[in-house]
């Protein structure tokens, strides 16, 4: 235990020593990290204030349906914890030089084991633990709890909630670990993903929401009862339903029951957590050596014999090599084609679920609202897309970088070449995005047309945006896109970006209810003030782009460290 | 020729190399030698366009590496210390890649590509991806690629890091027949022995600036003084 504590104590000292970093990069990136972490977590609690008090007061749909929305939830937010754990924890745990010294130390493999799972709890829930206090906060203050509800809601219900999620992820990779020695891990990481989606997809099909909706609402408006009824047994035993099971007997003032929920969360994340520390003991150094087999011992040894460099193509020398390497670089990438793959599955589930969307309401307030939402998803489908793949996309050149600075070739060659590669294919998804997005709209031809020229105008401007901040905060000691993609720099680019999404939600959101207006008045809405507002948005995208441009390739021209 | 005038690097308000003035003709092998953290690796990342002079000048074979740097790159073969690699590149894709950069004719690029895999003995590895190269194989290939073009003026950081002794011997003969071929060629090195053998001067740089620049005949001479060995000379300047 003295071993555990003196480590422990070493790595908060060192985590905990600040430093300031008085660069403009490193005041830019501090400052916005604050802002958006601000920004979240201050809509996270207006918002969460604001949907109570509309399901309560304004839907009606009573406390019990709320409970089921709030459950619904955490399930999805205990699936995130569970991936985001079972991802960081393959790092934490097995790739990790700290436990790599550690091995060498005589340290127990139990403590190294211990220390580097509260290390990946900590780190990658921190963002979560964040966005989960905001929503607490929200909750408690639309029922006016008091503060020391707030304090067992922390430490008795959300901690152990989160820590069995946690615990499970380390299970779950300790069996993939055991299965990639046996099968590869192309196999393993496909599995995976589809088990996520899967289990997401049919705990909605058994829970579902809509029937649940439509049963509970029959009894309206005496739907504040306790509808246990309608609730499939199997979920009982989830801890998202615990969570908010004891939420709603807290709000009820029927603390026996509520304490009941508190009791099992805390029993059962003692429990896991006692076997964790047995699974560890007798497991982790067998599960580590097993990862180096298909780490480094059974690794297949690709040969790649066909060579596209030997065929020439059109293109002027310089720029086909480089266009050649980025499709290797991209395609021989599990982790990026694999999650290339997964968005544009899930974008193209969206786009077809909205294009068969019944728009047809009475009122054009309603109709503008339902069109201003599907473009702007639209939009932050295309804006999370280029976070991903276009703001790594410059730091994931990493330390190989010194062989693009040191040749005969213009930064400027190079950065238009890195903008080429992902520009055409994000445009082409872009347009199919907004139109299919928009096919429920289709009998209003001219908005149809407006939705999908200023997309392209948007997915341009959102492209550039990227592309300038990931060379403006490139940091070339990182080659792990997805690493890349949650810096604090990726963070404050994504908040530029959604900052200039609303800006393009007030402009739509005007044209659409004028637009909608005129429909229900019979009348043909100026199309020359879409061609107007169309071209405002080209103007808009091009300064923003341009202003971008400069920017990224400005930054490229700095020492390469 | 390389010339290096008046060549300053500061970071913030830490000057890592300070008013250097060199001239290295066609021909010479040059040691640039220095203990950790002297300037070494940042008047060769200067000198190859990584970074950028504070003040002063490059001039690669009469071109400024500030004021025109493409012109003054095309002329270098650059060697680093630490052989990145793209890791999921094949060895030949790597050489195709680097040619390409310095704009080498396609039907000539397959030829020079053939004789480098068989120079620097890359054969059985020349189609698996780097990530699988030990560091003296992705070594092997960095040197291979800055050799492609057959430039005329040779930088290298350490070159027999992680080289085992057959590497480094095919290394080192690759590099002598080129100084013999007239190439300039300004080498990094901690390694005594090996900028002995291989150069024809050597200077030792010390908090960023020259502190003992001598030729062959003279560092035989100023060896003399210390029991004819490198090293000692080497400790009592930088000490």
């Amino acid at each position: 235990m003295s071993e555990f504590i003196h480590i422990l104590w070493y790595k908060l000292k060192s985590n905990l020593k600040l430093t300031v970093d008085l660069s403009l990069q490193g005041i830019i990136k501090n400052l916005g990290s604050v802002l958006l972490y601000a920004a979240f977590a201050i809509g996270a609690y207006v918002l969460t204030h604001s949907i109570i008090e509309y399901l309560l007061k304004e839907a009606q749909v009573g406390m019990f349906l709320l409970h089921q929305f709030l459950s619904m939830l955490l399930f999805v937010f205990f699936v995130t914890v569970n991936l985001g754990n079972v991802i960081v924890s393959y790092s934490t745990l097995y790739k990790s030089k700290e436990v790599l010294y550690l091995f060498t130390k005589p340290v127990s493999f139990v403590n190294i084991f211990m220390l580097k799972f509260l290390d990946n709890f900590f780190y990658s829930s921190t963002t979560l633990f964040l966005m989960g206090l905001a929503v607490i906060a929200g909750y408690g203050s639309y029922f006016s709890m008091p503060f020391g509800f707030y304090l067992v809601v922390l430490f008795f219900i959300f901690i152990p909630f989160m820590l069995i999620s946690a615990i499970l992820a380390i299970f779950i990779l300790f069996m993939l670990v055991k299965i990639a020695n046996r099968i590869g891990v192309t196999p393993v990481i496909i599995g995976l993903v589809v088990s996520y989606v899967g289990s997401i997809y049919f705990y909605f099909k058994s829970v579902n929401p809509y029937k649940l909706v439509d049963e509970i609402m029959k009894y309206y408006p005496h739907t504040d009862q306790y509808f246990e009824m309608f609730m499939p047994s199997l979920f009982k035993y989830l801890p998202n339903h615990w969570v908010s099971e004891f939420l709603y007997w807290t709000v009820k003032e029927n603390y026996s029951e509520a304490s009941f929920y508190a009791w099992l969360l805390i029993t059962v994340a003692l429990f896991l957590f006692l076997v964790l520390f047995i699974v560890g003991k007798s497991y982790y150094r067998k599960s580590w050596l097993a990862s180096l087999e298909f780490r480094f011992f059974n690794k297949k040894q690709i040969h790649n014999k066909q060579v596209i460099f030997q065929k020439s193509t059109i293109l002027q020398r310089q720029t086909d090599v480089l266009l050649k390497k980025e499709f290797l670089q991209f395609f021989r990438e599990p982790s990026q084609w694999l999650h290339l793959a997964v968005l544009v599955l899930l974008m193209l589930i969206f786009a077809v679920s909205v294009s068969r969307f019944d728009y047809n309401y009475e009122q054009p307030f309603l109709q503008s609202v339902t069109y201003v939402v599907i473009y702007l998803f639209t939009a932050f489908l295309i804006a999370s897309m280029a976070i991903r793949f276009v703001y790594p996309s410059i730091s994931i050149e990493a330390k190989s970088f010194w062989k693009i600075k040191s040749s005969p070739l213009s930064i400027q060659k190079f950065f238009n070449t890195k903008i080429l590669f992902v520009f055409i294919p994000i445009i082409l998804l872009g347009i199919i995005l907004s139109i299919f997005s928009s096919w429920s709209f289709r009998n209003e031809q001219y908005l149809l047309y407006f939705s999908t020229c200023t997309m392209i105008f948007v997915t341009g401007a959102l492209v550039l945006i990227n592309f300038a901040g990931g060379s403006f905060f490139a940091s070339f000691n990182e080659k792990n896109p997805i690493r890349i993609a949650s810096t604090q720099g990726a963070s404050l680019i994504f908040l530029i970006s959604l900052v200039f999404l609303l800006f393009t939600a007030v402009i739509i959101s005007t044209i659409a209810l004028r637009y909608f207006e005129f429909s229900h008045a019979n009348k043909i809405f100026p199309h020359s003030i879409m061609i107007k507002v169309s071209l405002l948005f080209a103007g808009l995208a091009v300064v923003i782009s341009a202003i971008c441009y400069f920017i990224g390739l400005k930054s490229l021209n700095r020492d390469f460290k | 020729m390389i010339k290096l005038i008046n060549l300053t690097k500061k970071f913030g308000s830490f000057t890592a190399v300070n008013n250097i003035n060199l001239e290295i003709p066609f021909g010479q092998f040059f040691g640039f030698l220095g203990p950790n953290g002297a300037g070494k690796t940042t008047t060769i990342k200067m000198m190859t366009g990584l970074y950028e002079p504070t003040s002063g000048d490059i001039f690669l074979n009469g071109s400024s590496i500030k004021k025109n740097p493409i012109e003054a790159k095309k002329k270098i073969g650059y060697i680093p210390d630490q052989p990145f690699l793209y890791d999921k590149l094949t060895g030949r894709e790597y050489l195709y890649f680097s040619g390409g950069l310095f704009k080498i004719p396609q039907n000539e690029l397959e030829d020079k590509v053939e004789e480098a895999i068989k120079l620097f003995e890359l054969g059985s590895w020349i189609d698996k991806r780097s990530e699988n190269y030990s560091q003296g194989m992705a070594q092997r290939l960095v040197i291979a690629a800055a050799m492609l073009h057959d430039p005329k003026i040779i930088i290298i950081d350490e070159p027999m890091v992680g080289l085992d002794p057959r590497s480094a011997s095919i290394v080192k003969n690759v590099l002598k027949e080129r100084c013999k071929q007239g190439a300039a060629i300004f080498m990094s090195t901690h390694i005594l022995h090996v900028a002995e053998e291989l150069c024809d001067r050597i200077a030792i740089i010390k908090d960023g600036e020259i502190i003992s620049d001598l030729s062959t005949e003279e560092l035989l001479d100023s060896k003399n003084k210390y029991n004819g060995k490198l090293e000692t000379l080497f400790l009592d300047l930088t000490n």
